[in-house]
C-alpha cells in the first residue's frame, strides 16, 4: 500500500511539469500582457517591469544565450545548459519546485501567489467541504430511499428534486435564497469580514449548500441507479433467504456495494468543489480563490494563472489518489489485487 | 421491524433536506450587521489590486486613498482647485517653477507633524522606476521625472544621478518647490492627485512590498484614517481628529465590496448599506420599484465615450464617412433604452459643465443627413464601402446586445452591413496600441478624466504627439497650436477661450463620433445628508468634495 502511494505521489512531478507547460503555452497565445492597462504606462516603465519579473527573457529556450556562451568559449555542459534554460518557463518551473509560485503581476509584485492561495484557499476549501458533506448526507439517503421505493410517489419527489438541483444554476438558486432570507427572515445578505475567519463559521453553510446542490442531485441519481442494480443481484436474494433483517441487508449488503461508483465520482467532485466557484463567491461575497483565479485571466496575471492551475492540478491528482486508496477499504477484491 | 409506510419514507426524505437546510438558515442569521450610529456604509463593486498611492491608477483604488490622504490641493464642489495641505502656491514669472506653502501645524492622523519633505518623497517615489507604478506619466511635467522613470534601476550610477536631478525639493518644512519642464498653469490641480499623497517612507520600508494592506502603515492626513483592511471584503475608516479642516461629521466610513449589484440592492433594502452603486442592468429594477426610485441619485461623471475609428484606414479616413456614421447614431435611444439610461448623450468632447467645454448640435442624429453625407463621400454610397468590422469588449456580456443594436441602426439607416467582432478586454487593449491594428470601428473608446482641467482632456489625449491620438491617427496642427498656447497661460480668462476653440476644431474633425458622458447611478438611504455629487465622483456621490459635511441620521 505504501509503495502504491509513493508511486502515485511521484507521478505528480511529471503532471505538474506538463500542466505548467500547457498553461504557459496557452497563456502566451492570448494577446496582451500584464502591463496593458486602458491608460498606458510609459514604455520605459514597462521595460523595467519586464526586466524585474524576468519577462524580457525568451519563453522556452534561450538559444541566443546558449550560442553566445559557446562562442565565448564556454564548454562546461552545466553552464551551457544553464544558459539555454535561463528562460521564463524553466526559471518558473525551478521556482515552483522550490515552493515559490512567484509574485502576482496584478499587484506589481506586492503579493506572492502562494500568499494569495494561503489567504483565500481555506475559504474555498470550507465552502467546498460543506458542499460535499451536504451532497453526501442528503444525496445518498435520498437516492437509497427512492431506489427502495422505486416508482412510488417518494421516488418521484426525490427524482424531481434532483432534476431541479441539476437544472437550476447556482446563480439563480443562490440569489433566490439570499433574497428570500433577506425579505422573509430579515437576514442580511452581506457578511462581516470576521464571519469568514473561523473554521466553523455559519457563514459557510449557505454558499456551501448552494454550491453542493448540483453534486447532491448527481449523487442522488447515481446512488439510486446503483442501488437498483445491486438490489437485483443474487447475493441479495441469498442474504434475504438467510433471514437477515431488512436493515442489515440494506446497510451491509446493498448500500456498501452500491457506494463504489458514488465514491468514484465524489473524489473528483470534491476537488472540483473545493477549488472555488467565482459565481458562489461573488453572490455570497466570500473571499475565496475562485474569483481571484478567474479574474487573473483577464488581467494576464501570468504567475497567478499558472500557479493556481498547478495548485488545482495537484489537488485533483491528490483527490484521485485518495479515491483509489478508499476503494481498498470498500472492496476487498481491489485490496488483494494490488 | 415493520415495513415503513409510504408516507413515512417521504417524510424522512423531506426531513433530511429540511434539517440540513434549516440548520443553516437558523445559524446563518447570527451574522446580522451591527449598526453603529454614524458609520456610513458604502457599497463598492471591485476590490482593488493595489492601494498604494504611488502605484495606483484605478478609481476603486483612489476611492480608498482619497479618504485616507490629501494632496497639496483639492477641488471644491464647483471643481475649482482650492488649498488643501498647501495654504497657497505661487509660480515664478515664466510658470516653470511652482512653490507650495504648506499650512502651519499640519499633522498626520496620529498628531505627528507632516512636513514638505513627505510630499517631496511622494513625488520621488512615484517617478522612481523601482516603484513600478501604473501612472508615473502624470508627473512627467516635473523636471527629470520622465528621465528618472526611464532609467534602469540596475545601473546604480545612472539611477542615483537621475534621482538627484529630479526637479522637486523641500527647502524647509513648509515649502515645496516643483520645477516644471514647460509652463504648466494647471499643475496646482495635478498636485491634488493621489501621486502626491504623503505616505511615509519609513512605514513603507517597514512593511515591505505589501505595506499598503496594513492600516497602521497607511498613516494618512486625509479627513478619515484607514483602520481596517479586510482583503476582498471591507475597508474601514474613522474620522481623523487632527484634520486641518476640522473633524468630519461622520464617525467613520466602511467600504463593503460586493460584485453582484442585485445583492447589494437587497442589502440596501434591508438597511445594511447606505449608498449602493447600481449596475446598468439593475437600473430598470430600481427605477420601477416605488420603494427604491425616490432614493436614486443620478449624475453625470467626467468621462466621455466615442465611437472610436481608425483614421488611418479606409473608409474612416474619409471625414464624410465619419459624418455619416455620427449622424446615423441615435444617442438618445442608445442611452435611454439600450443602456437603460446610464449615460447622457453628447456631441462634444469635454463634458458640458467642466472647464473648457462647449455645447454644439453638429453631427447629431439625422438619418437623412447621414445618407446624404455618405453620398457626398469619396465612396458615393454604402454599396462602394469596404467591409466594416465593429469591435467591442466581450468582458461585459451586455455589450453584445448593444453592438447588435448599433450595427442594426447602421444597416437600416445607411444600408451598411457590419461584421461584429467581440473581443476580450485585454486583447482589445493590445489591438489599440498602434494604428496598424487599431480597430476599424470600436464601441467604445473614450476618456475618464484624471483632473478637472481642459489640458487633461485635450493636450493629453488629442495632440499630435499624444499616445492616444497617435494610436488611431488623429493629428491637427491648428488644434495643437491652440492647446499648446493655452497650456502655458496663467490667466483662466485667456486660457479657456483657446481650449474652447480647440474643442470646436475637434467637433468639426469628427475624430470618432462623440456619443455620451458616463453617468453614476446610486441608491442613497434616507438619512444620508450633506453631500453634493460632482463629476469627479465616479464611485459614490460626494466621495471627494463632501467628506466633512456628509452625515447620516438613522431612524
Amino acid at each position: 500500500m505504501l509503495q502504491f502511494i509513493i508511486h502515485r505521489l511521484l507521478w505528480l512531478i511529471p503532471v505538474i511539469i506538463v500542466v505548467a507547460a500547457v498553461t504557459f503555452a496557452l497563456m502566451l497565445r492570448a494577446p496582451g500582457g500584464p502591463w496593458d492597462l486602458e491608460k498606458p504606462m510609459p514604455p520605459s516603465a514597462i521595460e523595467n517591469l519586464n526586466k524585474q519579473f524576468g519577462l524580457d527573457k525568451p519563453v522556452w529556450f534561450d538559444t541566443q544565450g546558449f550560442s553566445d556562451a559557446r562562442d565565448a568559449g564556454v564548454r562546461n555542459p552545466i553552464t551551457l545548459a544553464g544558459e539555454l534554460l535561463d528562460t521564463q518557463f524553466f526559471n518558473y518551473l525551478g521556482r515552483v519546485f522550490r515552493g515559490d509560485l512567484g509574485p502576482t503581476y496584478a499587484s506589481v509584485g506586492s503579493e506572492s501567489v502562494q500568499d494569495v492561495i494561503k489567504d483565500k484557499f481555506p475559504v474555498s476549501l470550507r465552502i467546498g467541504l460543506v458542499a460535499i458533506t451536504f451532497a453526501v448526507l442528503v444525496g445518498i439517503p435520498l437516492g437509497l430511499i427512492s431506489a427502495l421505493r422505486q416508482n412510488t410517489s417518494v421516488d418521484y419527489v426525490c427524482m424531481f428534486l434532483s432534476t431541479l438541483g441539476i437544472a437550476v444554476p447556482t446563480f439563480v438558486s443562490g440569489l433566490i435564497l439570499l433574497i428570500f432570507m433577506s425579505r422573509m427572515l430579515n437576514i442580511s445578505p452581506i457578511r462581516r469580514p470576521d464571519e469568514w475567519h473561523g473554521f466553523f463559521s455559519t457563514a459557510y453553510l449557505l454558499p456551501g449548500m448552494v454550491l453542493g446542490l448540483g453534486t447532491t442531485a448527481y449523487v442522488t441519481r447515481l446512488t439510486r441507479a446503483s442501488v437498483l442494480e445491486i438490489k437485483q443481484q443474487d447475493f441479495i436474494r441469498t442474504a434475504r433467504a438467510k433471514g437477515l433483517s431488512r436493515t442489515n441487508v440494506t446497510i451491509k449488503h446493498i448500500l456498501r456495494n452500491a457506494l463504489l461508483p458514488v465514491i468514484t465520482i465524489i473524489g473528483p467532485a470534491a476537488a472540483d468543489l473545493i477549488t472555488g466557484s467565482i459565481i458562489i463567491e461573488n453572490i455570497f461575497g466570500a473571499p475565496g480563490l475562485g474569483s481571484s483565479f478567474v479574474t487573473s485571466i483577464g488581467k494576464r496575471d501570468y504567475s497567478m494563472l499558472v500557479g493556481v492551475t498547478i495548485f488545482y492540478a495537484s489537488l485533483i491528482a491528490l483527490a484521485n489518489i485518495l479515491v483509489d486508496i478508499s476503494y481498498g477499504f470498500l472492496d476487498p477484491r481491489i485490496r488483494t489485487s494490488r | 421491524m415493520g415495513k415503513p409506510a409510504k408516507g413515512r419514507a417521504l417524510l424522512l426524505a423531506i426531513m433530511s433536506i429540511v434539517m440540513v437546510a434549516g440548520g443553516a438558515f437558523m445559524t446563518f442569521g447570527q451574522g446580522a450587521v451591527a449598526q453603529d450610529a454614524k458609520i456610513l456604509r458604502v457599497h463598492q463593486v471591485t476590490f482593488p489590486d493595489i492601494a498604494d498611492p504611488h502605484r495606483a491608477s484605478f478609481s476603486n483604488e483612489i476611492a480608498i486613498l482619497a479618504l485616507n490622504y490629501e494632496g497639496l490641493t483639492r477641488q471644491d464642489s464647483e471643481l475649482n482647485t482650492v488649498p488643501a495641505a498647501a495654504e497657497s502656491w505661487d509660480f515664478n514669472e515664466d510658470l516653470t517653477e511652482l512653490t507650495f506653502h504648506l499650512r502651519a501645524g499640519l499633522t498626520y492622523s496620529d498628531g505627528s507633524p507632516l512636513t514638505a519633505e513627505r510630499f517631496r518623497f511622494a513625488v520621488e517615489r512615484t517617478c522612481d522606476p523601482n516603484t513600478a507604478g501604473q501612472y508615473p506619466s502624470i508627473l512627467f511635467d516635473i523636471v527629470g521625472c520622465a528621465e528618472f522613470n526611464g532609467t534602469d534601476p540596475a545601473d546604480t550610477a545612472a539611477y542615483d544621478a537621475a534621482k538627484a536631478a529630479l526637479g522637486v525639493s523641500a527647502p524647509d518644512d513648509q515649502t515645496l518647490v516643483v520645477n516644471l519642464v514647460a509652463p504648466a498653469p494647471y499643475f496646482p490641480t495635478v498636485a491634488s492627485l493621489w501621486v502626491f499623497y504623503p505616505a511615509q517612507q519609513e512605514l513603507i520600508e517597514q512593511g515591505g512590498e505589501d505595506w499598503w494592506k496594513d492600516p497602521a502603515l497607511q498613516l494618512g492626513n486625509g479627513p478619515f484614517q484607514m483602520t481596517s483592511f479586510d482583503d476582498t471584503l471591507q475597508v474601514g475608516f474613522t474620522a481623523n481628529e487632527y484634520y486641518w479642516g476640522g473633524r468630519a461629521l461622520l464617525d467613520g466610513i466602511e467600504y463593503v465590496y460586493q460584485g453582484e449589484s442585485s445583492i447589494a440592492i437587497e442589502a440596501w433594502r434591508a438597511g445594511d448599506l447606505d449608498i449602493v452603486d447600481v449596475d446598468a442592468a439593475q437600473i430598470p429594477v430600481v427605477t420601477s420599484d416605488p420603494a427604491l426610485s425616490a432614493n436614486v441619485v443620478q449624475y453625470a461623471v467626467a468621462s466621455t465615450y466615442t465611437l472610436s475609428m481608425n483614421l488611418t484606414q479606409a473608409p474612416f479616413d474619409d471625414i464624410k464617412v465619419r459624418e455619416a456614421f455620427s449622424k446615423a447614431f441615435d444617442r438618445e435611444t442608445y442611452c435611454g433604452i439600450i443602456r437603460n439610461g446610464d449615460c447622457t448623450p453628447t456631441l462634444s468632447w469635454i463634458p458640458v459643465g467642466l472647464p473648457g467645454s462647449i455645447e454644439t448640435d453638429l453631427f447629431g442624429f439625422d438619418p437623412e443627413g447621414a445618407v446624404a453625407a455618405l453620398a457626398e463621400s469619396s465612396y458615393g454610397g454604402a454599396e462602394n464601402l469596404p467591409p466594416i468590422t465593429l469591435y467591442f469588449s466581450s468582458n461585459d456580456t451586455a455589450n453584445t446586445a448593444r453592438a447588435e443594436w448599433v450595427a442594426g441602426q447602421f444597416r437600416d439607416i445607411l444600408g451598411v452591413e457590419i461584421t461584429l467582432a467581440p473581443t476580450e478586454g485585454t486583447a482589445l487593449v493590445e489591438l489599440r496600441k498602434e494604428p496598424s491594428t487599431f480597430p476599424q470601428l470600436l464601441l467604445v473608446g473614450g476618456w475618464i478624466q484624471d483632473y478637472p482641467d481642459p489640458q487633461n482632456w485635450l493636450s493629453v489625449y488629442f495632440t499630435c504627439d499624444a499616445t492616444f491620438a497617435q494610436r488611431f491617427g488623429y493629428c491637427n496642427e491648428a488644434f495643437d497650436e491652440l492647446v499648446n498656447q493655452a497650456d502655458q497661460l496663467a490667466d483662466p480668462a485667456e486660457r479657456m477661450p483657446l481650449y474652447q476653440q480647440a474643442s470646436e476644431i475637434l467637433v468639426n474633425d469628427i475624430p470618432g463620433p462623440f456619443l455620451y458622458n458616463g453617468s453614476q447611478v446610486s441608491l442613497v438611504a434616507d438619512g444620508v445628508t450633506g453631500f453634493t455629487a460632482t463629476p469627479l465622483d465616479v464611485e459614490w456621490p460626494g466621495q471627494f468634495t463632501s467628506l466633512l459635511t456628509i452625515d447620516i441620521e438613522r431612524s
